[in-house]
């Protein structure tokens, strides 16, 4: 057994070898033909190609090339959203107005409320004191809840009742039949019928289970409908992903 | 202790729900003042919180090297890239234009990973496509047959195979679609706002993280 | 019938491969939520403000770049002045491409044509933000310039989102078109237009149907009906083809996958 992993191990190690072997000889041949210009713009593609392709491989298998490409992914996505937050949220809303205002402008000593709401947040790393960041976020929670009770009744519960019980015109304007309210109709009745199936403080039985069952079948359209449209979504990622390493890097497009 | 670790976050709680429920029918500028500065201090106790979720995963992979937990070679390389990207970051004053250090980083490196991660579920959608997506029931047929249909619909390959077949797509988004996802939003909407004011009047408490 | 599923991943690679570089061009229809987004921003008089507010990272740019890219091109052979921002920070980067990319090819000046306010993090609480005072919630754009001596606001007067008559959100989750529609549209009354992955599409229909939204483009098709009709071509259309068979490839596999299933299915019968 121990031979076998020994062996299965050592030709992968070659097949490594080999792939990346291969991947500069294509970007020497690259450079030298100038299909890559040879700028860090160059580099750049090299490496995102790089990057791509480690990634792909674990399609393959899981190996190291792709935890490595997986790992710095990681840590450069933090790194980035840590200087993008520093500088874009921060230091103009904080920072600046409260310690270095421009001249016309005077410190705003109240955002010391919100500074101090924030710095409690990091008491959570410490075992006895964790109790405290409680505060920052009970203050989250709280602004939170309240800023979605209104709005959430009025968007998302008002708004789409009333789109739900506007009249149905089954003549248009020339005095003709309407097909749009036969369908308008199907979509009342759907609306119902979904509703009813998640309402389970009664049994389904009787009347309630027909009605439920016709639920049920909305609702398998509606998750056909996002299926074939997620298909189309995944492939639509990989598509630019191919175009990229076949134009932009292989130059063959 | 009780009062500080429970009462005073659950009446902190109370009192910005309230306020802002109530800010919403006022239409005084006081409040609509009160609205602006709420946002403000929303944006900057946000920005903490991002901090602290860093901060956190900074945390665990300093404990897994420590530990020297099996695979803390990569953690390594995840805290390397990390610190070397923030002190580009913070060298370059966040110049994310491509010629400079940390928007090339992000154009070359980080924007590519990103996309190829992602791009991998195309094979996998493939590969469920095949092996997991039977039709054993009626529901289940009728979802494939949907799905098939808005597959075609949403190619332009589809109006050749059957000319009707976009405008039967659309149909299908735009009615039974429609009538699902909205009782969904309704039940979704209705159970939000029973959790929000349960979380307002002190009832769920699952945010104090438990403990006391 | 059992397949390696790395036989499964070679057919798909090479569905999608041989397309891309053998293209076949095929005729786009437009469906009509993408055809009332066109025709809002067609109603719009030259140097109307509008805000295009990219929710995405570079996870979705294959989808959702097009988009906002043909968007933002319609939008300055309009003469429109553009106001970007993003509500996810990873997003920055490609908005900054999108809007090099189309001023330079409309000539439009940044400060004056349009202003990249850049990333804030809150979402739903950076919308009512700007719904009551933009420049209280973006003093600096992106570059660090003050905004409020940006001739694209000085100009405009533009104070708040309660001035600008349409928002168009190009987004790939949360915060995005949900946030839009709670925070702003409703609370401020513009008009909102959105974008969104494929994946979420269907979940928005309810807002089309009630009028909270003006329009929608969903997936890569959504940006391809748009090239279409701001009658530019790019990625998005000719990714089309190897879309188109790359569907083809999938349904084949079902197809072919319940007929395993049917044939297996009548050979327990036969067995027991």
């Amino acid at each position: 057994m121990a031979e076998v992993a020994e062996k299965k191990s050592s030709s992968g190690f070659l097949v490594l070898i080999v792939l990346l072997g291969l991947f500069a000889l294509v970007n020497i041949y690259l450079f030298a033909s100038g299909k890559l210009p040879s700028n860090f713009e160059g580099i750049g593609i090299m490496i995102a190609a790089g990057m791509s392709l480690a990634i792909y491989s674990f399609l393959y298998r899981d190996n190291p090339i792709y935890k490595l490409a997986e790992h710095i992914y990681i840590g450069m996505s933090v790194g980035y959203i840590v200087v993008y937050d520093y500088y874009n949220a921060l230091k103009p809303n904080l920072l600046d107005k409260l310690f270095f205002p421009p001249p016309s402008e005077t410190y705003e000593l109240w955002l010391i409320i919100p500074l101090f709401l924030g710095a409690l947040m990091f008491f959570r790393f410490s075992p006895k004191y964790a109790w405290v960041s409680r505060w920052s976020f009970a203050f989250i929670v709280g602004y939170g809840s309240g800023m979605a009770i209104p709005r959430g009744v009025k968007t998302s519960i008002l708004m789409q009742i009333e789109a739900t019980l506007r009249p149905i015109n089954f003549t248009d304007a020339s005095g003709a039949f309407n097909f749009d309210a036969i369908s308008t109709l199907i979509a009342i009745v759907g609306i119902l019928a979904v509703l009813i199936y998640f309402f389970f403080s009664l049994e389904h039985k009787g009347p309630l289970k027909v009605v439920s069952r016709v639920g049920v079948w909305f609702l398998m359209i509606a998750f056909g409908a996002q299926f074939g449209y997620t298909v189309m979504a995944r492939m639509s990622l990989l598509i630019e992903r191919v175009r990229f390493l076949l134009g932009k890097w292989l130059n063959i497009l | 202790m009780i009062f500080w670790k429970r009462t005073v976050p659950l009446a902190l709680a109370f009192f910005f729900g309230v306020l802002m429920i109530v800010q919403y029918f006022i239409p005084h500028e006081w409040f609509e003042n009160l609205l602006d500065t709420m946002a403000r201090w929303g944006q900057i106790v946000g920005a903490f919180g991002l901090v602290v979720g860093i901060a956190s995963l900074t945390h665990s992979h300093y404990f897994k090297i420590k530990r020297r937990v099996p695979g803390w070679g990569y953690s390594i390389v995840t805290l390397a890239s990390l610190v070397i990207y923030v002190v580009i970051g913070f060298l370059t004053e966040c110049d994310d234009s491509p010629n400079a250090p940390f928007g090339w980083g992000y154009l070359y490196i980080l924007m590519p990973m990103q996309a190829s991660m992602f791009s991998l579920l195309a094979f996998f959608v493939a590969s469920a496509a095949y092996k997991a997506f039977r039709a054993r029931t009626i529901e289940a047929t009728v979802l494939l047959i949907v799905a098939i249909v808005v597959m075609l619909a949403r190619v332009p390959i589809g109006s050749y195979i059957y000319e009707n077949i976009p405008r039967i797509g659309e149909w299908i988004f735009a009615y039974p679609n429609m009538a699902a996802r909205r009782a969904i939003m309704l039940g979704v909407a209705l159970a939000t706002v029973a959790t929000s004011l349960r979380v307002i009047v002190g009832i769920e408490r699952s945010y104090l993280g438990g403990g006391d | 019938m059992k397949i390696d599923r790395r036989y499964i991943f070679v057919f798909i690679a090479i569905a999608i491969i041989l397309p891309t570089i053998f293209e076949v061009r095929m005729k786009i229809d437009i469906s009509e939520p993408v055809k009332k987004i066109f025709d809002r921003i067609e109603s719009l008089k030259p140097g109307t403000v509008v805000v295009i507010s990219n929710d995405y990272d570079p996870a979705a740019k294959a989808e959702l770049y097009p988009m906002t890219l043909a968007i933002m091109r319609h939008c300055f052979r309009k003469n429109l002045r553009v106001l970007a921002l993003n509500l996810w920070p990873q997003g920055a980067g490609l908005v900054r491409m999108a809007l090099d990319i189309s001023g330079k090819e409309y000539k439009k000046e940044n400060g004056v044509d349009y202003v990249f306010l850049g990333y804030k993090p809150g979402g739903g609480v950076v919308i009512i933000g700007m719904g009551q005072n933009l420049l209280g919630t973006f003093p600096k754009d992106a570059d660090g310039k003050p905004l409020a001596e940006m001739p694209l606001i000085k100009e405009t007067g533009l104070k708040s989102l309660k001035d600008v008559p349409l928002v168009i959100d190009i987004a790939a989750g949360t915060p995005g078109i949900d946030s839009w529609v709670i925070y702003g549209r409703d609370q401020y009354g513009f008009d909102l237009a959105a974008g969104c992955t494929g994946v979420m599409a269907t979940d928005y229909y309810p807002y089309l149907n009630s009028g909270q939204l003006v329009g929608l483009m969903g997936g890569l098709k959504g940006a391809a009906e748009y090239e279409t009709l701001i009658e530019r071509a790019d990625e998005a259309t000719r990714n089309m083809s190897p879309q188109s068979f790359s569907h083809l490839v999938i349904i084949a596999f079902v197809i072919l996958g319940n007929i395993a299933l049917i044939v297996e299915k009548s050979k327990k019968k036969r067995r027991s």
